[in-house]
């Protein structure tokens, strides 16, 4: 899987690897970030600056020389688990101060990523993890997803990917949405009734209608609703009825295509 | 004579042409032109208006297979084909990931407007850079049982989708006919 984030958002990509139950690393380049994933989760990342090690040291208030020396331990000991679950395990750090560095490593760079102008990506799976560098912890990526995107303030990389004005559009979940909507998106979602266009809502919000078109991409990103694009003429398109092709016909078709 | 007609959309370079011509008997109806703007940075040529192909068999059967304009528009053209077709087949390049917006637009545009049968072939999976095909079809939002690989350049592949279209065809033909007794 690859591809530029002009093509195609980051946000769509994150959620199509959640989906895929995805395990390996997504790279961004020119930025050298490293996403690890596991099983649809992210679970950690590796990039100048945002290595765990390097979080550590600089936010932690690790020094160095215990830092080396946790890790010849851990490198000693052979340890399957990932480091930070060692560190828990034997050191007794707090998962608090892992929570807070792994929120460092991982969320934060991901939120600010989803607005990154251009980089190229690229989807290697099956890597093995890199245990040294791992918390133990992970995220839902359309947790991530939909915090990172509410924080968002320039969408200018994102415009050409959000959904049109003129468009409206329609339900893609049953029931209630698994995640805590804030108020505008609860009202939008309310909306998706696959005949109201966006422009329209924008106007009885009485809000810019870019304004509109944002919280349905966010809503479209963690797949609550997807755009339908609306005809001029909303009339339903009357198909040929298929009861006009008899059982034997299709059969008959069918065969003698597969002789071509 | 009884004819079956047959839809292939898809997003601007998918190889809907392609896939009409490789099936049809007669020479297609030529309306590919120069692109202009910002389809010829995809592409040299794009369809302006549709793509017609023909496969003829002794004198009771045929199978009419049109092709869309490539650039998204859901104008009267649209209207036209759909209203007169018994299923469609959307195409998706499955090493174009910026088409998968489009794809996903034009597959929503068409769940919504008719129940006609149909399946989403991805193409140029044989490109280097293709993404694999279980997440062409989560980009695309559609059901993995509707979806397939096709290379719009082989007959064998062609035919085989053809195939399998008409299949689907048959099976919601019986499945509406059994429902019917039922009622
Ligand atoms: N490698 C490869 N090339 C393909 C495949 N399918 C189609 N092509 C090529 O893709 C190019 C574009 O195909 P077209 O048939 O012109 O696409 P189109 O969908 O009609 O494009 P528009 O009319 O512009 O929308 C052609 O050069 C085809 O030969 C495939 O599966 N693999
Ligand atoms: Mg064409």
């Amino acid at each position: 899987m690859q591809g530029r984030l002009s093509e195609i958002p980051l946000a769509e990509v994150l959620k199509l690897l959640g989906q895929g139950q995805a395990t390996g690393v997504l790279e961004l380049q020119p930025m050298r970030y490293q996403l690890w994933w596991q099983a649809g989760k992210m679970v950690g990342a590796l990039a100048p600056g945002f290595s765990l090690h390097q979080l550590m040291m600089s936010q932690g208030g690790v020094s160095a020389s215990v830092l080396q020396v946790a890790m010849r331990a851990y490198v000693v000991a052979g340890s399957k688990s990932p480091f930070g679950v060692w560190l828990v395990e034997r050191y007794g750090w707090q998962w608090r101060e892992l929570q807070w560095l792994f929120h460092q490593q991982v969320v934060r760079p991901v939120c600010r990523l989803l607005g990154a102008a251009e980089a190229r990506f690229e989807f290697r799976p099956r890597q093995a993890l890199p245990l040294a560098h791992l918390t133990g912890l992970s995220a839902e990526p359309l947790e991530v997803l939909l915090a990172g995107l509410r924080a968002l303030r320039d969408w200018r990389v994102l415009f050409d990917q959000l959904p049109e004005p003129a468009s409206a559009l329609v339900s893609r979940y049953q029931g209630r949405p698994p995640y805590r909507l804030n108020h505008q998106e609860w009202h939008l979602w309310e909306y998706a009734d696959g005949e109201t266009s966006l422009a329209s809502i924008a106007q009885a919000w009485q809000v810019e209608v870019l304004t509109v078109q944002q919280v349905a991409f966010r809503l479209m990103s963690v797949g609550l609703v997807a755009e339908l694009p609306l005809l001029a003429t909303a009339k339903q398109l009357g198909a040929a009825s298929a009861s006009e092709l008899t059982g034997d016909f299709l059969e008959s078709l069918a065969q003698s295509l597969q002789q071509l | 004579m009884a004819i079956m007609r047959i839809v292939v959309t898809g997003p601007v370079g998918s190889g809907k042409s392609t896939f009409v011509r490789t099936v049809s008997e007669i020479q297609t109806v030529d309306t590919d032109r120069q692109a202009t703007d910002e389809t010829a940075l995809l592409k040299a040529t794009t369809t302006v208006a549709m793509d017609f192909g023909r496969v003829t068999f002794g004198n009771k059967m045929s199978l009419h297979v049109y092709g869309t304009p490539g650039q998204e528009r859901f104008d009267f053209m649209w209207e036209i084909l759909i209203e007169h077709a018994h299923a469609y087949i959307l195409l998706v390049p499955g090493h174009q990931p910026g088409a998968f917006r489009t794809a996903r637009r034009i597959l929503t545009f068409m769940e919504q407007r008719v129940r006609l049968p149909y399946l989403v072939g991805v193409t140029h999976l044989d490109v280097p850079q293709a993404w694999p095909l279980p997440y062409v079809g989560m980009a695309v939002g559609v059901h993995p049982d509707l979806l397939l690989a096709v290379n719009a350049t082989q007959k064998p592949s062609v035919v085989s989708a053809l195939v399998q279209l008409i299949q689907r065809c048959h099976t919601r033909r019986t499945q509406s006919q059994l429902s019917a007794q039922e009622v």
